[in-house]
């Protein structure tokens, strides 16, 4: 069974302190958010698990090998991130901008086969932005273009998915559903899934596991059943959260 | 390729001698050695070669700058490397050398600059895109002001030949081997990281999650634009424009996709060169204007042009 590990994690970010010495192993199958006040280093967090950023101390291990001795490419195909925004300089096309997902699977003298464009077309497709492949990335919408990429991690085919508040600027139906679904997915392929979530509620609609960052270095992780209390909430926000249990899930709303 | 080819020969046939077309073609099957023989292989080619690559080099300098600093503003000469080959030109040319000499002394001048902003930009270890254009806008400034400062003291017998060569021009000479063979090795090189450069052109954290060395590419870029720029300024002056508005063309075209983008510049960079620098020749002949002018004069309408109706297509 795969696993990404932190092995006693520091990440800092100028005179913030994302996460003190954290042990934690996510496992194939599981789903995580991350939770924490903005500021606190939860992207932070996120880009030093994806191994974009080296931690201030502490390892991550994917299986039993140190993420440093994993090739970028290697790395590449294993770890994909979603950001929180893009800012491209020079215009591309819908197209264009999904198949940068194959780019880890592809060596140097290949350009993109058939299998890859269709495949490109099918998440496109899944992501309702088919008929738009031709379109310039700066003519869409925030929620278009966020779907777009998220047609380019779908692409990346990665075991490990690490996502940047994916819910930002995308509408009711494609939060819970389009979300749900792909979500859904990489758990049944027994995928890892790491999200930075602003809503409480969404995140417990979506994950099984929390890690909530309290700041100064301080955090909880664990079931997300046990750790979703409103003690635990409230402490994280800074402000009081009431729970109602509605036919099987809680709903936290600030008091 | 087609209109590279045509181009050479309108750049052969045209020029204040009166040649014609057949003339043109005879002179490249048979050795004679008539007046206009000399003229089409002597003067005209190695002219024609010369802006070809010169072109090219610029061109394909002025993509790599613009993927490097992910501004589409900038252009091989944004970072003071031309600054640098003027001022040790100019330098030249006022204590008197020779025009060998001239073109080794611009090369120097261009690595100096060259080490100067690498080093200066590099800090503590990071070397973002805003601190390296800052820190070679800042240097090109200064290398303008020396430039300045040299025109002002000159004596007024050597202010011709300084703003011509600032303007650019071509000798009579070719662009030699070594040029060809840097401009091919670049375009080759490039091609082969054509997906990488796409990819940091989209911003370079979602490069490097892709797997791209973004540290290593920037760096190799960064070297190779600088040569193909010193390269280009050595052989012609500073001509403007080309290396700023021909990637742009090219996008407008064809698209974003470096794959393309990075062969069709350095062809129409070519192109763009060569008609110009044959305008420079004829257009008052006998005498000849500096080429900087001329692909500005050309390039302006066309480039305003193109943006119109690349935008039109991209609204619809």
């Amino acid at each position: 069974m795969t696993s990404l590990k932190a092995d006693k994690l520091t990440v800092k970010i100028g005179t913030v302190t994302a996460c003190q010495d954290l042990s934690v192993t996510f496992r194939s199958g599981q789903v995580w958010s991350v939770l924490g006040r903005n500021g606190i280093g939860k992207s932070t967090l996120l880009r030093t698990l994806a191994g974009l950023r080296r931690p201030e101390t502490g390892t991550l291990l994917w299986g039993a090998i140190s993420l440093d001795l994993i090739s970028r490419r290697k790395r590449a195909q294993t770890i994909g991130i979603l950001f929180q925004d893009q800012d491209p300089t020079f215009p591309a096309t819908v197209l264009e901008t999904a198949l940068t997902g194959r780019h880890p699977w592809l060596s140097l003298f290949d350009g993109e086969r058939e299998a890859d464009i269709e495949m490109a077309l099918q998440a496109l497709k899944q992501l309702d932005l088919d008929g738009m492949e031709q379109r310039e990335l700066w003519s869409l919408s925030g929620g278009e273009r966020r779907r777009v990429d998220l047609a380019a991690l779908m692409l990346q085919k990665t075991q490990v998915a690490l996502l940047d508040e994916p819910a930002n600027h995308l509408d009711l139906h494609y939060q819970v559903d389009v979300m749900g679904h792909l979500i859904h997915n990489w758990q049944q392929e027994g995928g890892i899934v790491i999200m930075v979530m602003h809503d409480v509620n969404l995140a417990m609609r979506f994950s099984d596991h929390l890690l909530l960052l309290y700041g100064d270095g301080e955090t909880n992780h664990g079931n997300a059943a046990e750790l979703a209390t409103e003690e635990n909430f409230s402490r994280l926000y800074g402000h009081p959260l009431r729970c109602y249990p509605t036919n099987g899930q809680h709903f936290f709303v600030p008091a | 390729m087609i209109a590279a080819g045509l181009c050479f020969l309108i750049a052969l046939s045209f020029g204040s001698a009166n040649i014609n077309w057949a003339t043109v073609f005879e002179s490249f099957k048979t050795g004679s050695e008539s007046f206009d023989h000399t003229v089409v292989m002597e003067l005209r080619l190695p002219r024609a070669a010369s802006a070809f690559v010169v072109g090219g080099m610029l061109a394909l300098a002025g993509v790599l700058m613009q993927v490097l600093l992910r501004n589409p503003l900038a252009d091989p000469y944004v970072l003071g490397i031309s600054g640098g080959a003027a001022v040790a030109a100019l330098l030249a040319m006022l204590l008197g050398w020779q025009s060998d000499l001239i073109s080794v002394t611009a090369a120097g001048g261009a690595m100096l600059s060259m080490a100067l902003v690498f080093t200066l930009a590099r800090g503590r270890g990071d070397w973002s895109s805003t601190r390296l254009l800052l820190t070679g806008v800042v240097l090109a400034a200064g290398w303008g002001a020396g430039i300045s400062f040299i025109l002002a003291v000159s004596p007024s017998s050597h202010l011709y030949s300084m703003l011509f060569w600032m303007m650019g021009d071509f000798g009579n000479s070719g662009p030699g081997y070594i040029r060809c063979l840097l401009l091919g090795a670049g375009l080759a090189t490039t091609l082969l990281f054509a997906r990488s450069l796409n990819l940091l052109s989209t911003g370079e954290l979602r490069a490097e999650a892709l797997g791209v060395h973004t540290l290593a590419i920037r760096i190799s870029i960064y070297l190779l634009a600088s040569i193909l720029t010193a390269a280009a300024v050595t052989l012609a002056g500073t001509i403007g424009f080309v290396g700023l508005v021909v990637p742009h063309m090219v996008r407008l075209m064809i698209g974003t996709d470096h794959r393309m983008v990075l062969p069709a510049s350095v062809l129409f960079g070519g192109i763009l060169l060569v008609l110009a620098e044959t305008l420079a020749r004829t257009v008052l002949a006998p005498r000849i204007l500096p080429v900087g002018v001329i692909t500005a004069f050309i390039g302006v309408p066309l480039f305003l042009y193109l943006l119109r109706t690349g935008i039109k297509r991209q609204s619809k």
